[in-house]
């Protein structure tokens, strides 16, 4: 001891020396350098002290010697250890930066105190405070020379940076200094600092120094460097691929830790790129054979089996490579066979090789022997008592069956017994197994496991997997189409909540057009099985609104088909399903439908619907139904009922839910009626932007008619202004009121006709009616009669009155118009005089009043007679002749009139209504039935547009002055005016209007219209009282 | 493999924290401790060992009152990480001599250059004490793990007896020895923890035993060494070969055990490395005789009272004695006082009544085997008492230690060292424990 205390206080040649004088022991050496190193370091300051006490003590007294000097830190950590809070512990830690801070920065301080600060910057930084303010003098410890300083400094850098921070460009020479020391330890100590702080940028700068090493005579060093080397790849591939070599040159290295280093590159890199490494298959079959002879020794054994984790790293690789490869393969047969047969199935570790093995012998080329001794190891994990042996075997068995499936067979009640096991994990994966072996002659009771299994379990991720599984396979291997139903229906019974919604639309596809095999007669049966399996489920309590859409849908289509059950019992069900399941909007939509659909069926066949009750009400409430779906649908139903038996057969096809639905966007079906009527004269159709300009030319006329307002309003300032206003109104619905008394009986007329007559009949009796009424003015008083006639029975004639009414109203408005525009100007003089009489009226008392205004209004009607020109004096003739044969009193006359009065007051309304209703039915529609709805509504609204405006044309050919030819024609425009207006209004109804629907609304609006007139029409009753 | 690794001390304090990979945002001891500190509201449950908390895999063990805690994002397996945490803290542990708070800081330096060499990037590179002497040169500072008694008759007495005090195995496996000479020791130990219920007459309702021989080796150079066990032993067989017999159900051995002679003569060859190691584990559910007899009794005595008798008899020999005997036993939540009468002559016996919990401790220091000590307890209730009083008082729970016996009666015949010269003759220590784990008696 003395001597080396005289030594250190030397020079370092001594130390030098002294390691040179044990070649033979290089880890004594190095021990005792180190000791040394550490009495030189706490010497150099106190020679003296230190010489003393290690004379005395020894090792141990350094040992004390290092707590001594210490003295701060260790109250540092008492009093963190202490203190009670963790404001006092930050209050502490400040006050301990603060001293760090002074003394780190005293450039007198010796090393070894540096040393001892930065173990306590190492603290501070470990409590979450920052200490980045002392990085910097760790950076300067890892230059030292001392081991234990320089080791010091690695290890606080390792901990205070990360790759990216920017002080790793200072010690990037440090390492590779340190790299090439000729000190192993020093070396071990940069490379773990590389692997932990070199980044991408700085790979080149230590690259050929790590690669270097890979050749150290020391085999921890290349091991170190091999790790190294592949923390390098996986952080930047691309600057070691060049060196991908010198990993196989380690497989080969004479240390087996060096080697078992370089297997994990290696199987990164053969991962990554297999092709590359097939070279190698020998080498590592080679390796393989050796360690499982025992070549390694006996400290790499675990349990009495030789390296056990290299050999399953190395089995893992040897999988990759041989994975679809025949020749690569070839080599490892017997390697593989060796191990199967050596490894001890006794054990844990054994078992695990075995396991490796298996998996190797799945993934290769495969070889009969091998196949067959792996069934022979996972016949015994099998047989095995342990859960984790169970678990591999049927793991090992899943890998195997695709090769080989005979092999699953001979263990299924083994694996039936892995499915009657407690253990969860050990049943799923037994699923797993069982989904992988499953054909036509086991697939029953594989469902009916895994069915039975999907229902005990309540973690519903799972249950949804395997459901979906169990359809899967009923969809392949379904023996028979009684069990496939009895399949789905367990499955959606038990998860129908849970299934993708595609598995039912595929079992309702699968049900409507049977397996694909073109025999009817199976399908048919397919469905019979079905609808009788479903009339018995539905007395299950509770089931999925999924399972319960299904239902309907196949009671709706196929309950009735093959005659065994009648449509009252079906639909019975189907309304028990909607009153059973209330809450459910899907499941009583489905309802619906498939009622309409039985319905349909019947209509179809020719018999008579008979609606039960509680369908009745249920329909009854569904229209009331806050869903507009649901209230469609029980509209669609109502007015499906009423529908002859060929509108029924092509709305509602039977056996069409498969069928394409095609949509001609033209509307060709128009293009006979276009020509006809372009070969009469019509004009063509005018696009939208033409009939903007016309809107412009409307807006004309209203600028007009606010002048003669303000004409009016100063007349006002001076005189009584509401008088006057009273009179403008009133001449002009007298005028038109008279213009069309005729027009009723032509519309009853037309749309008696109407009703009898069926497509191109149709046209040809509109023809004929215009003869009708251009030839014989006569014949007009026997259409009315005949009108009268064929109304059988109260109601029928009550529901047409309406629409009628509501026709002529819409007739009224355009005639009004057109009027209106004609006689602008004379009615501006007309009305001055009024006003003027109106003046001397107001003289007299307001009793007087509504006498003198009814008579001021009969006056105005007979002016604008008299004012008709000499050529119109047979028309005005005409018109007082009329009025003489309907009524003889001149009393009655004015009660007339102011009858006709109030439905032309009610214009507006009813124009708007309509439109208004047509918004309601805007939504469009996905269900087929509808579609065909929409093309049968097309044509009625088509037709009856049709007839009401060729009846107003026929209405203004009255007031026409000019020759009877002149009249003709005017009529004739006017009809090709109304025919371009007509195909406008058509053009939206294919997209809208649901027709039944649609014309039952219209009804209603025209009933509530006529209860709104009859208290109006008392009115003129009144002023007949009074006048009487 | 794993992202971080920190230990905790008990009141959550960051001891040692190292960062393998820098994935993990910097918090996560904070964020660990707080779940664990609060998994339960009523603060009695005790955290899983494994659980996610955004994304993150947190795996601790809690040994000697610290938390060892691993962290990783990708699904590594539980075992190997737990296995790891644990075998981490034994090379911790035969680098340091003593685990706990005080010996971790004091060497936090020399730790943290173990956790560089058992796992490198989050890899574990190797869990071997001895491997790890060959890259780990820091000495440790040793602590006082106990001091030594005063020196007195007794104690000179004992000395004589080639008896060695329990704190010999806390020396550390690297350090050397004051007076600079190292001795050739191993400590071989058996452990075995009792879980016993009995009835309300006094019978045997379940009973188990899990045994483990932990050896400790400070040799040098490595011997081989052969450890006898009982020739009587069988191991999981139905066969009931007499009443002399041990019969164990399960049981399983270090890796280092050659296990070639063990079906003949029930001998284990093994060449332990340095450090602490448990040479095999088992497992033991056949009857045996427990150590102790519990009988007690509660009756009425009043409209208000009732008294309490418990009985204890140790049954093993009586030159065996038992320490640190605890005997517990819940009383009826509405007690409102109680006062204990002990036997006459009773040393070392002290009891209480818990008003806390409502419940009643009898502390005895030293049990002599063959000996027999009541309890006699006065309870006073705060409300008149409704139906049975058995089904709101009891069971009787206890604990003791009992050094120097062994339920299952494993022995360890002999412990013979491979001999590398006449002059060299290693120490070697063969200790007993037998522990309560779960020691109940029904009322």
């Amino acid at each position: 001891m003395s001597s080396k205390v005289v030594f250190t206080v030397g020079d370092p040649a001594s130390d030098h020396s002294l390691i040179l004088r044990h070649p033979e022991a290089p880890n004594d050496a190095v021990c005792c350098c180190c000791s040394i190193l550490s009495v030189s370091s706490s010497s150099s300051s106190h020679t003296f002290k230190g010489g003393a006490v290690e004379e005395a003590g020894g090792e141990g007294a350094m040992g004390s010697n290092n707590h001594g000097n210490s003295k701060e830190f260790l109250e540092l950590i008492k009093s963190i250890g202490e203190s009670r809070s963790k404001a006092e512990e930050d209050c502490i830690v400040l006050r301990e930066i603060e001293t760090l801070k002074r003394r780190i920065n005293d450039a007198d301080t010796p090393k070894r105190k540096i040393k001892e600060y930065i173990i306590r910057l190492l603290y501070v930084e470990m409590l979450g405070h920052d200490a980045s303010f002392g990085y910097i003098h760790a950076v300067k410890m890892t230059h030292h020379d001392s081991l234990l300083l320089k080791r010091t400094g690695y290890l606080a850098l390792t901990l205070f940076l990360s790759d990216d921070h920017d002080l790793i460009i200072l010690i990037v020479n440090t390492i590779q200094k340190d790299l090439a020391s000729d000190n192993y330890l020093v070396v071990c100590a940069a490379l773990n600092a590389v692997c932990r702080l070199i980044n991408e940028e700085t790979i080149p700068a230590v690259l050929p120094r790590v690669v270097e090493l890979l050749h150290h005579s020391k085999d921890a060093v290349r091991k170190k460097a091999v790790m190294a080397l592949h923390r390098f790849y996986l952080k930047s591939p691309s600057s070691v691929s060049h060196l991908l070599s010198n990993f196989r040159k380690r497989l080969f290295d004479n240390d087996p830790g060096v080697m078992g280093a370089s297997l994990c590159p290696l199987s990164n890199i053969v991962s990554d790129d297999v092709n590359s490494f097939k070279d190698l298959v020998v080498s590592f079959v080679n390796i393989l054979k050796q360690v499982a002879e025992h070549r390694l020794p006996k400290t790499y054994d675990y349990h009495q089996m030789p390296a056990p984790f290299i050999q399953i790293k190395l089995l893992k690789i040897l999988a990759l490579l041989g994975s679809g490869d025949k020749q690569a393969s070839g080599h490892m047969y017997t390697v593989l066979g060796d191990i199967i047969r050596r490894s001890d199935s006794m054990t844990n570790i054994g078992n695990a090789v075995l396991y490796q093995c298996i998996c190797c012998v799945a993934s290769i080329y495969p070889n009969p022997k091998l196949l067959e001794a792996a069934a022979d190891v996972i016949a015994k994990f099998l047989k095995s008592d342990s859960h984790n042996l169970k678990y591999m075997g049927i793991d090992a068995l899943g890998r195997l069956i695709k090769l080989s499936p005979h092999i699953a067979e001979q263990h299924q009640l083994a694996v039936i017994d892995c499915l009657e096991d407690p253990d969860d994990s050990l049943k799923r994966k037994t699923f797993e197994l069982l989904y992988k072996m499953t054909k036509s002659s086991n697939v029953e009771v594989i469902v009916d496991r895994m069915i039975d299994y999907m229902i005990s379990m309540s973690d519903d991720h799972y249950k949804t997997y395997i459901a979906s599984r169990c359809v899967e396979l009923a969809e392949q291997f379904a023996p028979s189409n009684y069990w496939f139903i009895q399949t789905m229906n367990k499955v959606f019974e038990h998860a129908g909540d849970l299934v993708n919604i595609k598995v039912a639309h595929n079992l309702m596809r699968l049900i409507a057009e049977g397996f694909g095999e073109d025999d009817d007669a199976a399908d048919s049966q397919l469905r019979s099985s079905a609808v009788e399996s479903y009339l018995r489920i539905i007395g299950e309590p509770k089931l999925p609104s999924v399972f319960l859409q299904v239902i309907c849908w196949v009671l709706g289509e196929y309950g009735t088909v093959d005659g065994k059950y009648s449509a009252s019992y079906i639909s019975g069900k189907l309304c028990d399903i909607a009153e059973a399941y209330s809450n459910d909007e899907n499941v009583k939509a489905n309802a619906i439908s498939a009622l309409m659909k039985i319905y349909a069926f019947e209509v179809a066949a020719g018999r008579k619907v008979d609606i039960l009750s509680e369908c009745q009400s249920l329909i009854e409430e569904l229209l009331a139904s806050h869903s507009s779906d649901l209230q469609q649908r029980a509209y669609e139903l109502q007015a499906f009922i009423g529908l002859d038996v060929q509108a029924v057969e092509t709305i509602m096809p039977r056996d069409a839910s498969c069928e394409d639905i095609e949509v001609d966007k033209n509307l060709s079906f128009l293009n006979g009626y276009v020509q006809q009527s372009l070969e009469r004269g019509a004009e063509s159709y005018i696009p939208e932007d033409v009939r903007a300009g016309m809107g412009n030319m409307k807006n004309f006329r209203s600028q007009d008619h606010h002048e003669t307002l303000q004409h009016g309003l100063r007349f006002e300032a001076y005189e009584v202004p509401k008088p006057p206003m009273q009179p403008k109104v009133t001449p002009v619905s007298f005028a038109s009121s008279a213009d069309i008394v005729p027009v009723p009986d032509v519309l009853s007329s037309r749309e008696t006709h109407h009703i009898s007559s069926v497509g191109s009949t149709s046209e040809v009796g509109s023809s004929e009616l215009k003869l009708r009424l251009d030839g014989v003015q006569k014949k007009w008083g026997k259409p009315t009669y005949s009108s009268s006639t064929s109304s059988a029975s109260a109601s029928y004639s009550t529901s047409q009155k309406p629409t009628s009414g509501a026709t002529l109203v819409d007739g009224a408005t355009t005639v009004n118009s057109k009027v209106h525009d004609t006689y602008d100007s004379r009615k501006t003089q007309v009305e001055i005089t009024p006003e003027k009489q109106k003046l001397a009226a107001s003289l007299f008392g307001g009793s007087t009043k509504p006498e003198k205004r009814s008579s001021t209004s009969h006056k105005v009607s007979k002016s604008s007679a008299s004012a008709a020109d000499g050529s119109r004096g047979s028309k005005a003739a005409v018109v007082p002749n009329e009025v003489a044969v309907e009524k003889a009193i001149h009393q009655p006359p004015p009660a007339d009139l102011l009858d006709l009065d109030e439905p032309t007051v009610t214009t507006a309304p009813p124009s708007v209504d309509p439109f208004k209703e047509l918004e309601g039915l805007l939504d469009p529609s996905t269900n087929s039935a509808t579609n065909h709805n929409v093309a049968a509504a097309t044509n009625a609204p088509d037709i009856m547009s049709l007839y009401a405006e060729t009846t107003v044309s026929g209405g203004d050919s009255i007031p026409v002055s000019g020759g009877y030819d002149v009249n003709l024609l005017s009529e004739l425009s006017n009809a090709a005016t109304k025919a371009t207006r007509e195909e406008t209004i058509v053009k939206p109804l294919p997209q809208s209007i649901k027709g039944p629907d649609a014309k039952d609304s219209l009804e209603k609006d025209a009933l509530v219209r006529q209860m709104g007139v009859k208290p109006s029409s008392q009115n003129p009753n009144l002023f007949s009282d009074l006048l009487g | 493999m794993i992202l971080q690794f920190f230990v905790l001390s008990q009141r959550g304090d960051n001891i040692v924290y190292r960062d393998y990979r820098g994935e993990a945002q910097k918090g996560s001891a904070e964020t660990f401790f707080r779940k664990v500190k609060f998994w339960k509201e009523d603060a009695e449950g005790d955290a899983p060992p494994v659980f996610n908390i955004d994304g993150v895999n947190y795996f601790h063990v809690k040994v000697a009152g610290l938390l060892f805690v691993a962290t990783t994002r990708v699904n590594v397996s539980p075992s190997l990480v737990l296995e790891l945490l644990q075998r981490i803290a034994r090379v911790i542990k035969d680098y340091l001599g003593v685990l706990n708070e005080d010996s971790f800081r004091k060497n936090f330096v020399l730790v943290y250059e173990l956790l560089d060499e058992v796992i490198d990037f989050g890899y574990v590179q190797t869990t071997s004490t001895e491997d790890l002497k060959s890259y780990v040169f820091n000495e440790p500072i040793v602590i006082d793990a106990a001091r030594m008694p005063p020196l007195g008759p007794a104690s000179i007495f004992m000395q004589g007896t080639k008896r060695m005090p329990g704190t010999a195995i806390t020396k550390s496996v690297v350090a050397n020895e004051p007076g600079g000479r190292k001795r050739d020791e191993i400590f071989v130990d058996v452990i075995e923890k009792i879980s016993v219920t009995f009835n309300s007459s006094g019978f045997i309702l379940t009973s188990e035993i899990d045994g483990t021989i932990q050896m400790k080796s400070y040799l040098t150079g490595n011997p081989e060494i052969r450890l006898a066990l009982n020739e009587d032993l069988s191991i999981g067989t139905s066969d009931y070969r007499g009443s002399g017999a041990v019969i164990l159900d399960d049981c399983n051995f270090h890796e280092s055990v050659h296990l070639d002679s063990f079906d003949v003569d029930r001998t284990l060859s093994l060449v332990p490395p340095e450090g602490e190691f448990p040479v095999m584990n088992y497992r033991m559910t056949q009857p045996f005789k427990p150590p102790f007899r519990i009988n007690a009794l509660i009756e009425e005595t009043g409209s208000l009272k009732a008294e309490v008798t418990i009985k204890v008899r140790a049954e093993f020999n009586s030159s065996i004695n038992a320490n640190t005997v605890l005997v517990q036993m819940p009383l009826p939540s509405f007690t409102s006082r109680v006062t204990f009468e002990l036997e006459p002559g009773a040393v070392g016996h002290t009891t209480d009544f818990k008003e806390a919990n409502k419940r009643l401790e009898w502390g005895l220091k030293k049990v002599v085997g063959g000996s027999e000590h009541t309890l006699r307890a006065k309870l006073t209730f705060s409300q008149e008492l409704h139906g049975n009083i058995m089904k709101e008082a009891g069971p009787v729970s206890m604990t003791f230690t009992v050094p120097m016996y062994n339920a299952s009666r494993l022995q360890v015949k002999y412990l013979q060292i491979a001999k590398k010269s006449k002059a060299h003759n290693p120490y070697r220590w063969v200790r007993y424990v037998t522990q309560a784990n779960s020691y109940v008696a029904r009322l």
